[in-house]
């Protein structure tokens, strides 16, 4: 658009012809025109900038900001949903914590001295109904949604199954997108309410150093291994590596999914480089390379290929054998080749999980996958989760039954022990020794343990995870040793290795009867065996759990029972505030997101307006200023028109 | 006799007098003639008559009439009216596509593909609704038809910048018969070339044509010593003499569309059209229109390719019992894609790839184009040379294919790399899922994976679930009621790319839709990874899209507003320098009519002189008659 008035009269030649005459009148007349054509465009809008080649940085500016503004917009609508979604659960957990209180004065009274066996069955008809409430607020809807299910938010996730309440959801979170690369978890994941057990989790059963350490089912490396899975789940950052053996090559390694391709296209290579992987290392964790010639394998440039494979190496003699590329176990992972591909024995494991005893036996075939065994167990009617450990070297098993045990034992044969999921005493809780009824302890110090030498030690045992913790504790102690022995694995032995009286002491200390149920109490010259013990399941520790527990003990008029539902219904009332500050957490913080959306969408709209819209005022101006240079221009221009020689002649 | 020479004197005072008044009377009467150049009279004194000691004049000779016009002024007038019109040809086109784009509006496509991802979001909160499920179809099937719509309307476009190109050649050809009869007249005027440059209205009206025509395509004109002109389109000539040689069109099949190239009917030489409207119109249609059409095929074809990958590895709220791929591969013991990239630079119909020497013949195959100017352009091999690693295929591409170039020997129409996908079998009572890896060996390392190979691994994972059919398509079906069927994880993009479980079909602009089974039956819309229905996994992935780069680099809506930007940033600058150029052939035009047009009252006043003179002579005469009468009479 040429501004109205560029000169068109150069000053160089002084003659005008009528033709120029009129077609510089002409051409001044549209220019006005067209400027107030513009003009009003921008006024009937209300925009300067109506289409991108107007002003296309502006455009681009104004595209950007539409789209900012409209993500936040969502991004808002999100939160909101996901706000309401956590304050319904949050509701939920409050319900939920009420009950617990309920049942906590419940289970005081009733271990008082004016309890008696008639109240204490009324009382287990109010723990009943007590139950049932809370399956009930487990189960809250929000928008036909199960709120408490994770992703299987379409079923039922507490069923009521014989006298127990077994859990059928899962615990996916369910995330939104709150803000530009942030995702938030919008629901209560109900292992935070403590409906799947803690255990049993694959340790490593040999005993010795790593004793109870989580299993690495160490599974050996072949070509359909996933390099993602490799590095325990770090995987392989691809790039190019140079080999060097007779010959030198660069070789490109990024189309590589699984390690048979990174001996692929190595192998391609062979002619120039003269260096080969023909297979893995002896100890069948990374590969083999071969040559004639000493073996160089190095980066290029800044890369670390040849590192996360473990080839990385200067002048080596063949065979060279490759680092350990610790593949994690994956669903994919073949049974053959855990344990360095001893695989597993086929005869499986025996699961037991209930108040009645079901059990199943899930064997192992030759040739499956790690996926099969877990879809086995998790398919079973037994109410298990079986999965992949967050490790990623092994395998857990928890419960998903509350008021069940879950044992697993042999089914014949040594699967349980490979895996590390076979139950036993030294992982066993202090708490599930004695058909459940625990050793009776007290708050503070247990045990007292008089040594030969004259010390003495004293133990709580509430502070023993498990009773391997506990005998641990003990065997650090100085000149005790203690171990696990007996057939069955399930007697503590005490030694006394100082020297000094005759025999050594353990006795239950501050109204405890721990030492007593541990079988350890006594006297003895130099080592004290324990009775056997017996230990129950595990169980998930839990609101549920301590609600069923409570009702069983008061129907069985159980004072001991009562004592330890009460601490269960302890533990839950912690899990189920933890779990309503998370979500008050959550839902804090994304209140605070959605406030800073909203200031930046104001934000936005301002820098948007001020990029697009058009400054009225000025246009009305800039208007009336063209209108008269308009007018001014016509009446010239007929003035100019009008005038010839001929008028006079 | 002095006196009766007199006679003559005054005969030629009168007779140039009058021409000169019928001259003026020309320039009046033709003052707001197009391409009228003014003429002026010249005259110079007669002989005169020697008498020894003194000379007696005769009296004024006519000597010409001349056209005043400067030559070098016209040419810089043609170069200039050619360079505007290439110039405001390409502005209105660019502002046409602009104007159909509609960017800053908010109905544009733009938008709608913004809407999509909200409507994906608010899916992603809600992920079993069916109302949910509703919206993003809707919004889909609104991006879709945007797409056809604009797509469709630029292919239109080219369509009739073509027909333009048509009419404007048999303009051209109105143009060149014409100066070439004008050539004739104009030396049959002038006296076979003895008068050169008296034709005065016969040169001003070649010189329009002559203008017109550069208008049309860009000329330059050269004068004979004869007096004819001979017009060139760059070094060729459109009139030679008294010849004109035709233009025709010659047609050929262009991105499906038949398309018009200029060229001489005779064949005697290359027609560059340099300059012109039909410059403009071969820009428009060969690059303006088809790189912003390949822009929105590309936006199209990736926006499909990224919404099949992740609806095809995702779970609905149902899985398959019955699943036909959309698309195949005939022959299915060939692998099912090859990688290569340009190695060599290739002229117009060849590909040049150092990988492919030794290879075996892909001759029947073809291939499509990633990356480059060519970038989606499919064709099929025609030939192969092993020795050099060449391929020849029917039909030019637009431009050569560079070094770097990266290319695809499949039938798909997405690319497939090495990778691997999970066949998801679910046994729908127990609901427990089991995953089946089918390696996609495709490094050209030893034996690539073919169709046959995929369909044998599905098979040897359920026995019975997968069949080839005649076309090269692949089928699924479970064996029995109570399994259904799924992906999951696909790392080399094959399930996409043959089309199973796709979220749009089509490939670029106008063929883009969304899947009809899907509108059928939201259900099976893959919100989740899993069979468990509240799982949202899936439907996160569709959202996370959003900010991923995929097109070269860039997100999808990055690339739109790259579209975008760079139409507006050229229609702007189109737009300028059409005005600019405006400005300067004004100037010219201005300039020309200062020293070639009439000014009516100079041409008063120089009316007024020459009336004069004539009543002058004519007085001069009655005088010279009276002396002779008085010696006639008075002896």
């Amino acid at each position: 658009m040429l501004p109205p008035g560029t000169p068109f009269v150069s000053s160089t030649f002084s003659r005008v012809s009528t033709v120029l005459g009129r077609d510089v009148v002409l051409g001044n007349l549209r220019r006005n025109q067209e400027e107030l054509l513009r003009i009003q465009e921008q006024l009937a809008t209300g925009f300067k900038v109506l289409r991108p080649s107007d002003d296309a940085i502006a455009s681009n500016r104004v595209l950007d900001f539409q789209l900012r503004i409209r993500r936040d917009e969502q991004f808002v609508r999100n939160i909101d949903r996901g706000v309401s979604r956590l304050e319904t659960s949050d509701d939920a957990l409050g319900g939920m914590n009420d009950l617990v209180t309920k049942a906590k004065t419940i289970s005081l009274q009733q271990v008082q001295s004016t309890a008696t066996a008639a109240t204490r069955l009324t009382a287990a008809t109010e723990v009943s109904a007590l139950l049932k409430q809370a399956v009930n607020l487990g189960n809250t809807q929000f928008e036909d949604r199960y709120l408490f299910g994770g992703s299987r938010s379409e079923s039922t996730p507490f069923l009521v199954v014989g006298n127990a309440v077994a859990f059928g959801g899962d615990v996916r979170a369910f995330d939104a997108d709150v803000a530009d690369g942030l995702r938030a978890q919008t629901n209560v994941t109900s292992d935070a309410l403590g409906v799947l057990s803690d255990e049993i989790r694959g340790v490593d059963l040999t005993p010795g150093p790593t004793f109870l350490q989580p299993i690495d089912l160490d599974p050996r490396v072949s070509d359909s291994t996933k390099l993602s899975a490799l590095n325990r789940g770090e995987g392989v950052r691809l790039g190019s590596i140079q080999v060097t053996g007779t010959g030198t090559a660069t070789i490109d390694l990024r189309i590589a999914e699984t390690v048979g391709d990174v001996r692929d296209l190595i192998n391609a290579q062979t002619g120039t480089t003269g260096v080969s992987v023909l297979g893995f290392n002896p100890a069948l964790n990374g590969l083999q390379l071969t040559s004639v010639a000493p073996i160089t394998v190095q980066e290029v440039g800044n890369g670390v290929t040849a590192l996360d494979l473990g080839i990385q190496v200067t002048g080596a003699v063949s065979p060279f054998d490759g680092g350990d590329l610790d593949p994690n176990v994956i669903e994919e992972t073949l049974i053959g080749d855990l344990r360095g591909g001893l695989g597993l024995d086929p005869a499986g494991v025996a699961i037991t999980n209930a108040t009645s005893g079901s059990s199943f036996s899930a064997t192992v075939a030759p040739g499956s996958t790690v996926g099969d065994l877990l879809n086995n167990l998790n398919t079973a009617n037994v109410y298990v989760d079986a999965r992949i450990s967050s490790t990623g070297r092994g395998i857990d098993v928890l419960s998903r039954l509350s008021g069940g045990r879950l044992t697993i034992a042999e089914n014949g044969g040594a699967t349980a022990n490979q895996l590390g999921l076979l139950s036993t005493l030294a992982h066993a809780g202090i708490e599930d020794l004695n058909g459940g009824q625990g050793v009776g302890s007290a708050d503070g110090l247990d045990i007292k343990i008089t040594k030969k030498d004259g010390t003495v030690a004293y133990f709580d045992v509430d502070n023993a995870t498990s009773v391997q913790a506990l005998v641990d504790a003990i065997d650090n102690t100085a000149g005790l040793d203690a171990t696990i022995t007996g057939a069955g694995l399930n007697q503590i032995e005490i030694t006394d290795t100082t020297v000094g009286a005759p025999t050594f002491t353990i006795v239950n200390f501050n109204g405890s009867y721990a030492a007593t149920n541990l079988g350890i109490a006594g006297t003895a010259a130099a080592t004290i065996t324990g009775t056997p013990l017996t230990f129950d399941g595990v169980q998930p520790v839990g609101l549920f759990t301590g609600l069923i527990r409570l009702r069983d003990a008061l129907l069985a008029n159980d004072t001991i029972g009562i004592n330890q539902a009460a601490r269960l219904l302890e533990q839950a009332q912690k899990k189920v505030l933890t779990a309503r500050a998370d979500a008050g957490a959550r839902t804090a913080s994304m209140e605070l997101t959605k406030n800073r959306l909203e200031n930046e969408k104001l934000e936005l709209k301002k820098l948007m307006s001020d990029s697009r819209d058009a400054d009225l005022a000025e246009v009305a101006t800039q208007f009336q200023i063209q209108q008269t240079v308009l007018e001014a221009s016509l009446a010239v221009a007929s003035r100019i028109l009008q005038t010839s020689l001929f008028n006079y002649l | 006799m002095v006196l009766l020479s007199s006679l003559n004197t005054a005969l030629t005072g009168l007779n140039s007098a009058m021409a000169a008044l019928q001259t003026t009377g020309h320039n009046i009467a033709n003052a707001s003639t197009p391409g009228y150049s003014r003429q002026r009279v010249e005259m110079e004194a007669n002989r005169a008559l020697d008498y020894g000691r003194f000379e007696i004049g005769r009296g004024v000779n006519l000597k010409r009439i001349q056209r005043l016009v400067d030559e070098s002024l016209e040419g810089r007038l043609r170069d200039s009216t050619a360079t505007l019109g290439n110039l405001s040809v390409q502005s209105e086109n660019l502002q046409r596509i602009e104007a159909l784009l509609d960017a800053l509006s908010d109905s544009d496509l733009g938008t709608h593909l913004d809407n999509l991802f909200e409507a994906i979001q608010d899916w992603a909160n809600d992920p079993d609704d069916v109302s949910a499920r509703n919206g993003v179809l809707e919004a889909a099937r609104t991006a879709a038809d945007s797409f056809n719509y604009v797509s469709g309307q630029v292919r239109r476009q080219r369509e009739q910048v073509n027909d333009e190109i048509v009419v404007t050649v048999g303009e051209i050809n109105r143009l060149t018969d014409e100066i070439a009869d004008l050539n004739r007249q104009v030396l049959l005027q002038e006296n076979g070339g003895v008068d050169v440059g008296t034709a005065n209205d016969l040169r001003d009206r070649r010189g329009l044509l002559a203008r017109q025509l550069s208008d049309l395509i860009g000329v330059t004109t050269v004068e004979t010593t004869t007096g004819e002109i001979n017009v060139l389109a760059g070094s060729a000539y459109l009139v030679f003499g008294q010849q004109s040689y035709a233009l025709t069109t010659s047609q050929k099949v262009v991105d499906g569309l038949l398309f018009d190239t200029p060229v001489f009917a005779s064949g005697s030489a290359n027609l560059t059209a340099a300059g012109g409207k039909l410059a403009g119109l071969i820009e428009t249609r060969d690059n303006l229109t088809r790189e912003f059409q390949q822009g929105l095929d590309q936006l199209a074809h990736e926006l499909a390719f990224q919404f099949n990958r992740i609806q095809s590895t995702g779970q609905g709220l149902e899985r398959f019992s019955l699943l036909t791929s959309r698309d195949g591969i005939p022959v299915s013991t060939v692998p099912i894609a090859i990688e290569g990239s340009v190695t060599s630079a290739s002229t117009a119909n060849t590909l040049m790839d150092s990988s492919l020497v030794g290879a075996a013949s892909p001759v029947g195959r073809q291939f499509i184009v990633l990356g480059g100017r060519n970038v989606l352009e499919k064709r099929t091999i025609t030939d192969f040379d092993p020795v050099n690693g060449t391929l020849f295929f029917d039909g030019d591409m637009p431009a050569p294919l560079a070094i770097g170039d990266r290319y695809q020997i499949t039938e798909l129409e997405f690319p497939v790399v090495n990778g691997s996908f999970q066949y998801v079998v679910t046994n729908e009572i127990t609901g427990s899922q089991q995953k089946f890896t089918i390696t996609v060996d495709l490094d050209r390392i030893g034996a690539d994976t073919t169709l046959a190979d995929v369909a044998a691994q599905l098979n040897a994972a359920l026995p019975g679930s997968a069949t080839i059919l005649p076309d090269g398509k692949l089928r699924l079906q479970s064996p029995t009621n109570d399994v259904r069927l799924a992906f999951a994880n696909d790392t080399s993009g094959f399930v996409a790319a043959i089309g199973l479980n796709t979220f749009f079909d089509g490939t670029d602009g106008e063929s883009i839709r969304v899947n009809p089974d899907l509108l059928i039956k939201p259900s099976l819309l893959s919100a989740a990874k899993s069979n468990a229905d509240g799982d949202n996994s899936n439907a996160l992935e569709f959202a996370a899209l959003r900010s991923k780069g995929v097109v070269s680099g860039a997100s999808l809506e990055d690339f739109y507003q790259g579209l975008v930007g760079t139409l507006g940033t050229r229609t702007s600058e189109m737009k300028n320098r059409a005005e600019n150029q405006q400005l300067v052939l004004q100037q010219l035009e201005n300039q020309r009519e200062r020293t070639s047009g009439v000014n009516v009252d100079e041409e008063a006043v120089k009316m007024l002189e020459f009336q004069r003179a004539f009543q002058a002579s004519a007085r001069f005469l009655a005088v010279v008659d009276t002396l002779l009468d008085t010696l006639i009479n008075g002896l």
